[in-house]
């Protein structure tokens, strides 16, 4: 039978996708062709031939062998070792049964363990191909389903065929003397089909079956997505994807880890948005150029075996967080800016003190209206939310600061320090320590980059030459690659990375290039420190704000210069307690200069955007960004009012989910709303249909008597249609009711009926054109007399059948 | 009337309603969203086929369509339409299930079922499921109730539609085939029947063949056209119309009341007697049917005495079929009742023959114990002794006149589901017979 053969092949192909996918979620690619050997196995010796069938005892044997050894594994690892080793069981044991003489029974087994898998394998993977090959999955699921569904059909139905003629066959008596009559004395009719149960499966199948089953694939595909967006979520998922981490994509972190092999993806999710306005005129403040904000400092380089961290600085002793001071002295020359940022908190690093880091364009001061929960940390430099104990971090934060940083709409490079007492000025010259310090294993950077300083005849008594000239060094991409995949670049393991990027590969991103200069400016006696904020972003004109992403995140030098060589770098700063200044340097090559791409990198971008858009808006779907995808679609109405609304709504009736959701789905008001809203999805077709074709109208029509007895009289008349019309006198089309009485009257007469079943046509056809037409009232006595007289006519026909010839 | 279709979960679906839940709950509980998109893709299949069986079958309907009456031993065959009012979407794998049971004065035989399938059922067309029943034994039976069904897609969720009203069929009693020797009691007194018949005008009758020329031939038989073709002379041959009374009466008894509680062989024994003479009966009259010009008297001594008297055609051919095919045995004092009937009734100089499930000095003491004077019934017309008693208890007897048509249906008790399944239309049956059917149908049709 062919939808048996269809079956074999559908399952063992289910089987395999399911292992592919827990293969791709275990990264063990044994598994997988395993299971594909197994199953072509499988099909060709004990589906087709039927050479290699494992008798019952014996897979049974193997089962209990798999499960020790799986539970064995199960109980002496971790959790997630625990899953896979629950989901090398379902692979071994299904490898049995396909070993097996498949029966309904068998069917089912691999159907249910082939789901299993795919659950465990769920909540292992974390790819977008995962994602497509689910629906690979599901498609063979849904034809191993259906076809599973024909087949068993089809046995059953053959199964009682043949048992209703084994019946028929027993009842068969037998006489020794007239044996050739016995089969006279069947009572039981036997039936036989006359188109074979096998051959109507076969013809199933052929009939379109598999686009069918396609289209349906794509219907629950749509559903899928519909019923993923729409589920509620309240945020606090209890699992988290191994292998699903900030690192290894864009954005703004605390510390810095250089060496890693892999790529980095572009996360275009949204960081924040600021907004600069003219402190003192309260207008908008046009910016030239694409500005800086500062989130952390990193200044302590910290090498490892094959890769290097840069960390912040830490808490310095006694450290406590401060509120911002207000601005005392403006710069000759700047503006006073105020910044309104709003930051997605939920994604942004911690800052020294646990709590999230606030971006900003620096040197930083209060606002008018600076909340009091922002603070300032001046010895890591980090402005931070201060959360509070037992608080709920939101989604979202507002806040605004002011900065002297601009001077006629440019960004200043400079940022002066001043150290007015000497607890200042201690914190400084640690500060600058910091920025000095080199490591060993970079050591070798001193000679390299004096040596680099004397090839390019850089005058290194300034700090400042020195300090640009290895930015154009850098920056130069004829030298350097700007890059964030590490993929095929050759990498000496054995050195530090940065020593590896300056002195062999030379292509990196941001952080390799800030790294490098601040390294090579610390070889050079320069104190240097590295930044790590957000740099660039989208103009929203209509919005008169900057949009930073995730993936506007960069790393940016500051090098320390004392007071005495400011005047080199022709800028006007106020002298009373200068201390010395940062200076930005940005060694990074513009992104917008990078070398022609290839189709390559057309394609490795596709992938990595289709990975990204996944992780985005799959497996890290959360409330905010389920609220956000469906105002994309237009739901617009779905803003934190509305929820407010809803919610206050919700809590009216006592489901409060801020209780939790399990405690709120648990209340009898919850149970009734989802019943209400269930009835209301199933009845949905009924109720269209109703309302469509005036059913409720109907159901407005007072019900009486008066109608009940109308219809029942047409019923009649209909029965005795139907009657007559079963021995042969139908009524045609032409034909009105009353010629067709007088036809049958006719007919009756000539079949020597007596005289009150002859009458009984026009009796009918009376009353009938009574109600019909007449609209005259029936009583039910007159129903009843003509019921009394169909009855009779059927009656006495079925007890002599041969009058009516 | 045929009702709206009602869905039940099936056993399969239970279990998978079972673990969608549990993804599902866990999903929703612990917010895990690969576990969401999983739930989401079991629980949309679920509800999607919910909607697809209640579809599939409301735009549906379907009927029986069957020859009614139908002969016993024969294939009858029937077939299922399914007619699908939607436009644009078909029903796939429709399974139907229809019923048929024997009613025999009130009660009811246990039923046989059979199991049947459409693969696809088009938009706006008919389906049609032929099968057949192989009904053995004669009588009305009733048949129903007939439901469609679907589970199509995946199983997990069943709709039904019932057909409650039920249809019954009149299965005529098994024809046979008469001997030759019939024909000589009909045709001639070869057993001192005093039986009459007359030539009709001086025609040589109806052609009905083609046969060599032998001495004796009229020349203007001769066929000159075949005679040339085939190098031999070739005459008509033509079939003498005479007109034949014949008297038939069908005396069916009971057993006695302590053969009936002594011995069940016996009952089975006597059950097959009342068969055959039925059968034989039954035979006859569509043998002398289709032979027209022939005057018939019948009379049916069982439970009550029932007469026919009549022309033969197709029409009185059904009703006496129908009327033998709920015959049954009586105590055998009916056959009075049939004797004194047929003294009224029956024709000057017909031929008598009486086809009883008992012997004949058996009949004639009962009716002697009746009344004394039934045993000398004599009419001008035909007595008792003149007339052809045949005791259907006796073999030989019967086999000089009748016998049973054979079929060649292969036991199915020994074949398998498949063999069973794909015999098909392999089943032979008698070609006068089907000829039979088909014409009393067109006769019924008209």
């Amino acid at each position: 039978m062919k939808v048996e053969r269809y079956l074999q092949i559908c399952t063992a192909a289910v089987a395999v996708i399911g292992s592919l996918l827990l293969g791709i979620g275990e990264r063990a690619p044994e598994l997988p062709l395993m299971m594909l050997m197994a199953a072509l196995t499988s099909v060709i010796f004990t589906d087709i031939l039927g050479w290699l069938r494992l008798p019952k005892i014996i897979a049974n044997i193997f089962m209990i062998f798999i499960a020790v050894i799986a539970f064995s594994d199960f109980f002496n690892s971790t959790s997630q070792l625990q899953l896979y080793a629950v989901a090398n069981l379902l692979v071994y044991v299904q490898i049995v049964i396909l070993f097996q003489q498949k029966t309904a029974r068998l069917y089912g087994h691999l159907a249910v363990f082939s789901l299993l898998q795919v659950v465990v394998a769920s909540l292992l993977n974390v790819g977008v191909i995962f994602g497509a090959l689910l629906f690979v999955y599901l498609v063979f699921a849904f034809l191993a389903l259906s076809l599973f569904n024909v087949y068993r059909q089809i046995s059953v139905m053959e199964k009682a065929n043949h048992q209703s003629t084994l019946l028929s066959a027993q009842s068969a008596t037998t006489n020794t003397q007239s044996s050739e009559w016995a089969f006279l004395m069947r009572d039981r009719p036997r039936g036989r089909t006359g188109i074979g149960l096998r051959s109507v499966g076969d013809q199933t199948i052929a009939t379109g079956f598999f686009r069918y089953i396609i289209g349906i694939g794509m219907i629950v595909m749509v559903f899928t997505m519909v019923f993923f967006y729409c589920i509620p979520r309240t945020g606090n998922s209890a699992w988290h994807h191994p292998g699903l981490s900030s690192a290894g994509r864009t954005g703004m972190t605390r510390e810095i880890t250089l060496g890693q092999v892999g790529q980095i993806l572009a996360d275009d999710r949204l960081a924040l948005r600021v907004s600069f306005t003219d402190e003192k005129i309260n207008e908008p403040y046009e910016v030239a150029g694409d500005p800086y904000l500062s989130g952390t400092v990193l200044t302590r380089y910290v090498p490892k075996r094959g890769s290097a961290n840069w960390l912040p600085t830490g808490l310095a002793v006694g450290s406590t967080a401060l509120t911002l001071e207000s601005v005392r002295n403006i710069p000759l020359g700047h503006d006073l800016v105020r910044q309104d940022i709003t930051v997605e908190v939920v994604h942004n690093p911690k800052s020294v003190f646990g709590d999230p880091l606030l971006p900003a364009v620096y040197p930083i001061y209060a606002a008018r209206n600076t909340p009091e929960q922002v603070r300032y940390d001046p010895f890591s430099r980090q402005l931070f939310l201060n959360v509070g104990p037992g608080k709920t971090i939101v989604d979202q934060y507002r806040y605004s600061v002011v900065t002297t940083a601009f001077s006629k709409q440019n960004q200043q490079t400079v940022t002066p320090v001043y150290a007015f007492d000497r607890r200042s000025q201690d914190t400084l010259r640690r500060k600058i320590r910091a920025a000095l310090e080199l490591p060993a294993e970079v050591q070798s950077l001193t000679e390299f980059t004096r040596d680099l300083l004397i090839q390019r005849r850089v005058d290194t008594s300034s700090s400042i030459l020195i300090a640009r000239d290895l930015e154009n060094y850098l920056t130069s991409q004829e030298l350097f690659t700007y890059s964030l995949s590490q993929f095929g670049i050759e990498r000496d393991l054995t050195i530090d990375p940065v020593l590896d990027f300056v002195m062999n590969h030379r292509t990196g991103h941001c952080e390799y290039f800030a790294s490098a200069l601040a390294l090579m400016l610390r070889s050079q006696g320069i104190p240097a420190r590295i930044v790590i904020g957000y740099h660039g972003g989208e103009y929203n004109k209509i919005g008169e704000h900057f949009k930073f992403r995730n993936s506007d995140a960069h790393a940016w030098v500051e090098m320390f210069i004392p007071p005495e060589t400011l005047p080199a770098l022709d800028v006007v700063i106020e002298s009373t307690g200068l201390a010395g200044a940062w200076v930005l340097l940005d060694p990074t090559p513009s992104r917008d200069e990078q070398l022609e791409r290839t189709l390559y990198d057309e394609v490795v971008d596709s992938f990595e955007y289709a990975q990204l858009l996944w992780d985005n808006y799959v497996l890290t779907m959360d409330p905010q960004q389920q609220e956000e995808a469906l105002r994309k679609l237009g739901i617009n109405n779905i803003g934190a009012k509305d929820l407010g609304v809803s919610t206050r709504l919700l809590k009216s009736i006592g489901i409060d989910f801020d209780q939790g959701l399990l405690r709120s789905l648990a209340k009898p008001q919850s149970l009734l709303i989802f019943l209400l809203v269930i009835s209301l999805l199933l009845g949905a077709g009924r109720w269209i249909k109703l309302i469509r074709w005036g059913g409720l109208l109907r159901f407005a029509r007072p019900r009486n008597t008066r109608l009940r007895t109308q219809q029942a009289s047409v019923m009649f008349y209909r029965r005795m249609e139907k009657f007559f019309t079963r021995r042969g006198q139908p009524r045609y089309a032409s034909q009105t009711q009353r010629e067709y009485a007088i036809e049958l009257t006719q007919w009756l007469c000539e079949s020597e009926q007596e005289s009150d079943i002859v009458k009984i046509p026009n009796q009918v056809v009376d009353l009938f054109y009574a109600v019909r037409f007449g609209d005259s009232d029936v009583s039910p006595e007159q129903l009843l007399v003509v019921e009394n007289c169909l009855s009779s006519l059927s009656h006495r026909v079925r007890k002599n059948p041969k009058r009516l010839t | 009337m045929q009702v709206k279709p009602r869905i039940l979960i099936t056993t399969q679906g239970w279990y998978y309603l079972f673990v969608v839940l549990f993804i599902v709950g866990g999903a929703i509980m612990r917010e895990v969203n690969m576990l969401v998109i999983l739930s989401g893709m079991l629980f949309g299949p679920l509800l999607l086929h919910w909607r697809l069986t209640i579809s599939s079958l409301e735009n549906l309907s379907f009927r029986r369509k069957f020859n009614n009456p139908t002969m016993a031993g024969v294939e009858t065959r029937m077939e299922i339409l399914l007619e699908n009012h939607h436009r644009r979407w078909g029903s796939w794998f429709v399974q139907v299930h229809d019923r048929i049971r024997k009613v025999n004065q009130g009660s009811t035989a246990d039923a046989s079922e059979i199991q049947l399938a459409v693969p696809f059922v088009f938009a706006s067309s008919v389906a049609k499921i032929p099968f057949t029943w192989d009904i053995a034994q004669r009588g009305i039976y009733e048949m129903g109730p007939l439901y469609i069904e679907s589970r199509f897609p995946f199983g997990l969720v069943r709709a039904r539609r019932t057909l409650r009203e039920r249809e019954s069929i009149i299965v005529c009693p098994q024809l046979g085939r008469l001997t030759p020797q019939w024909r000589r009691v009909i045709e001639s007194d070869h057993h001192g029947l005093s039986g009459s018949f007359s030539r009709q005008g001086r025609s040589e009758g109806d052609y009905y063949a083609m046969r060599q020329w032998r001495s004796g031939d009229s020349t203007r038989w001769i066929h000159w056209r075949t005679t040339a073709r085939l190098g031999e002379l070739m005459v008509r041959q033509y079939e003498q119309q005479r007109d034949r009374a014949v008297g038939i009466v069908l005396d069916l008894s009971e057993l006695t009341a302590e053969i009936q509680n002594a011995d069940l062989n016996q009952q089975n024994h006597h059950a097959v007697v009342i068969e055959i003479a039925v059968s034989m009966v039954a035979t006859i009259v569509n043998d002398l049917c289709s032979r027209n010009g022939s005057h018939f008297s019948l009379t049916i001594a069982g439970t009550t005495a029932s007469h026919f008297s009549a022309t033969p055609s197709q029409n009185v051919t059904r009703a006496v079929l129908e009327s033998l095919a709920v015959v049954n045995p009586g105590n055998g004092e009916a056959l009075r009742d049939s004797f004194q009937w047929l003294s009224h009734e029956g024709q000057q100089g017909m031929t008598v023959v009486i086809v009883s499930t008992r012997s004949k000095q058996q009949a004639i003491t009962q009716l002697d114990q009746i009344n004394n004077s039934a045993t000398n019934v004599t009419q001008q017309d035909w007595s008792l002794q003149d007339a052809l008693w045949i005791d259907c208890q006796n073999h030989l007897e019967v086999d000089r006149f009748f016998q049973p048509y054979e079929t060649t249906n292969t036991t199915s008790a020994e074949q398998t589901p498949q063999q069973n399944d794909e015999q098909g239309d392999a089943l032979k049956q008698p070609a006068h017979v089907e000829a039979e059917m088909s014409r009393a149908t067109e006769e019924a049709s008209h």
